[in-house]
């Protein structure tokens, strides 16, 4: 048997030996064709979703391709999940493109439901999702914006979603949403992220902080925030103000270039704390 | 055999199938031997640049040693996809020092570049070392905001980085030309290169940009934050309008040390706060892979 033929053959030999997709540190593969088989927890059926039913760790060890922007990907029916993705992309079949603000962002095909990875509703749940792209999908590439759900997102690349490129309670951390149709990054805090090209909101918040992040040529507004914290931050180009804050917020050593109609924060409210936010002040 | 008792041995037999291309956990992986014995993706003919035609993950279990300045040693035309350097170098001959009248000289006049990227969606490259290529470390083809590039280092090549997309976290060090041309550039190091430092059309902000040939940070409608410019041919230009604050320029050539093109663009808390609206002339269509530049 050729060398090749066998490297080939390595994923299949591998799943074969271990019956399922286990990698050697315990952590659950998923893959193409594991997906489609189903069973990578109990209860889940063959095709998508992948259906997680039980806590632990998961890693994708190929990219998942969903037949059409009405497919989930991953939907997470247990407490605690962490997915790896591993370098790897989830991809749905929707393109955007645009070149906001001075071009609309337009997604085919549109109206999709499909998301990249979901709890599906409210309950108590920790979910972790690191180091891959999501991309494609009808609807949210990232979707845990229910009550009770703490979802953590880091170095994830969104691009090209129907409607957002993430929404969650929990942090986002050192990942971009670029060309989504909506708003790039939804969540309760943002750190060293990017959000650029993004049909509506690039980065919005509520009652928590975003810090050293940028909202570049964005539909809507740079960055928003409700009743939270906006620090260290840039705003440029975007179709709308480079900060609506929602008081009580503070909004701290910002910096806003080439905002419309200019660069002078919007406020709801008269209790928010303005300090250093360049290049105006109200 | 019971499956628990193989999966113990799982290691054992990954070992004994030889050379090959995939992680455990289906990452593929890439090193000298199957660079040059080719199909690592479909269409990878044998040799150099390892041709990347499908979506994935692609990691380094070894460096790449490029045999002359005018190969390139990967052509990404896919996306999306991740390429971790795990680590590993992609190795050229070119040789680039600063000679005796301070100008960045390099021993290859080739055009190989390290990483293309010729795909039109995201494309992420991160954590090892691109040396001695004879062109660009990285070359973005792509019209977009398309490629995230972190913790990387990149030296002595013919140029640094040229691609649209974001950069992080990253050194360029002893480069012919320009070192890093991007949308947005965040807490690198750019040292030492025979060009232009940082040149951006978005955001710069938080790095350290040092006696490069010509300017150490450009930007085109930008926002310049917290860099520290200094020892550079020219020290800061911005085309307005751009906000230029709280960086500190100084020591760089001529005696202008932050250059506006015009009066639209807000310039203060710099260090020292001295701005002067002379004609910039700018061309950022035109970078500059492989020219030595005369330095202050």
């Amino acid at each position: 048997m050729s060398k090749l033929f066998l490297r080939a053959l390595f994923p299949a030999i591998l799943a074969a030996i271990t019956g399922s997709m286990y990698a050697v540190d315990g952590v659950i593969l998923i893959d193409q064709p594991h997906a489609l088989a189903g069973g990578i927890t109990p209860g889940d059926a063959p095709g998508f979703p992948v259906l997680i039913t039980q806590s632990g760790s998961y890693r994708l060890a190929g990219n998942l391709t969903v037949p059409d922007e009405n497919t989930i990907a991953i939907l997470i029916a247990a407490p605690s999940v962490s997915i790896d993705l591993n370098g790897f992309s989830i991809i749905g079949p929707v393109i955007c493109a645009g070149s906001p603000p001075n071009s609309a962002v337009a997604c085919a095909p549109s109206g999709g439901s499909g998301q990249g990875i979901a709890t599906g509703g409210q309950g108590a749940k920790v979910v972790r999702i690191f180091n891959g792209t999501i991309q494609g999908m009808g609807s949210i590439g990232i979707a845990l914006q229910f009550t009770g759900v703490l979802g953590d997102v880091d170095n994830v690349t969104l691009f090209s979603n129907g409607v957002d490129g993430v929404e969650t309670f929990g942090k986002v951390t050192k990942s971009s949403a670029t060309l989504n149709g909506r708003n790039g990054i939804s969540a309760g805090s943002v750190l060293d992220s990017i959000a650029s090209f993004n049909g509506g909101t690039g980065i919005g918040v509520a009652f928590g902080t975003t810090s050293n992040s940028s909202a570049l040529n964005n539909g809507g507004f740079g960055i928003s925030v409700n009743a939270g914290s906006v620090t260290g931050n840039t705003a440029v180009n975007n179709g709308k103000e480079g900060i609506l804050a929602v008081c009580p917020s503070s909004l701290i050593g910002n910096t806003l270039l080439g905002n419309k109609p200019d660069d002078t924060p919007l406020l709801g409210g008269v209790s928010c704390a303005v300090s250093n936010t360049s290049p105006s002040l109200p | 055999m019971s499956k628990l008792l193989l999966r113990a041995f799982l290691p054992a037999i990954l070992a004994a199938i030889p050379g090959s291309l995939f992680a455990v956990d289906g990452v593929v992986l890439i090193d000298q031997p199957h660079a040059l014995a080719g199909g690592i993706t479909t269409g990878d003919a044998p040799g150099f640049p390892v041709t990347i035609t499908q979506p994935g993950s692609y990691k380094l279990s070894g460096p790449l040693t490029i045999p002359d300045s005018n190969t390139d040693a990967i052509l990404v035309a896919a996306a999306p996809v991740t390429i971790d350097l795990n680590g590993f170098s992609i190795n050229g001959p070119n040789v680039c020092t600063q000679n005796s009248s301070s100008a960045i000289s390099c021993t290859g006049n080739g055009n190989g570049r390290g990483i293309i990227v010729n795909s039109v969606a995201t494309v992420s490259i991160l954590n090892g070392t691109i040396k001695g290529m004879g062109g660009f470390a990285i070359s973005g083809a792509g019209s977009g905001p398309l490629a995230y590039i972190d913790h990387l280092v990149v030296q002595s090549n013919g140029g640094g980085i040229f691609t649209p997309g974001t950069v992080t976290n990253t050194t360029a060090l002893l480069n012919g030309g320009d070192a890093i041309r991007a949308t947005a550039v965040r807490d690198c190091l750019v040292d030492l290169n025979g060009g232009i430092g940082v040149l951006v059309s978005g955001v710069a902000s938080g790095n350290t940009i040092t006696n490069n040939g010509g300017a150490g940070l450009f930007g085109f409608n930008s926002a310049l934050i917290g860099n520290m410019v200094q020892g550079n041919g020219i020290g800061l230009q911005a085309q307005c309008p751009s906000v230029v604050f709280g960086n500190t320029v100084n020591n760089n050539g001529g005696s202008d040390q932050i250059q506006l093109s015009d009066a639209t663009c807000v310039a203060n808390t710099n260090t020292p706060d001295l701005t002067v609206t002379p004609p910039v002339s700018m061309s950022k269509d035109k970078p500059n892979s492989g020219a030595s530049a005369q330095r202050k």
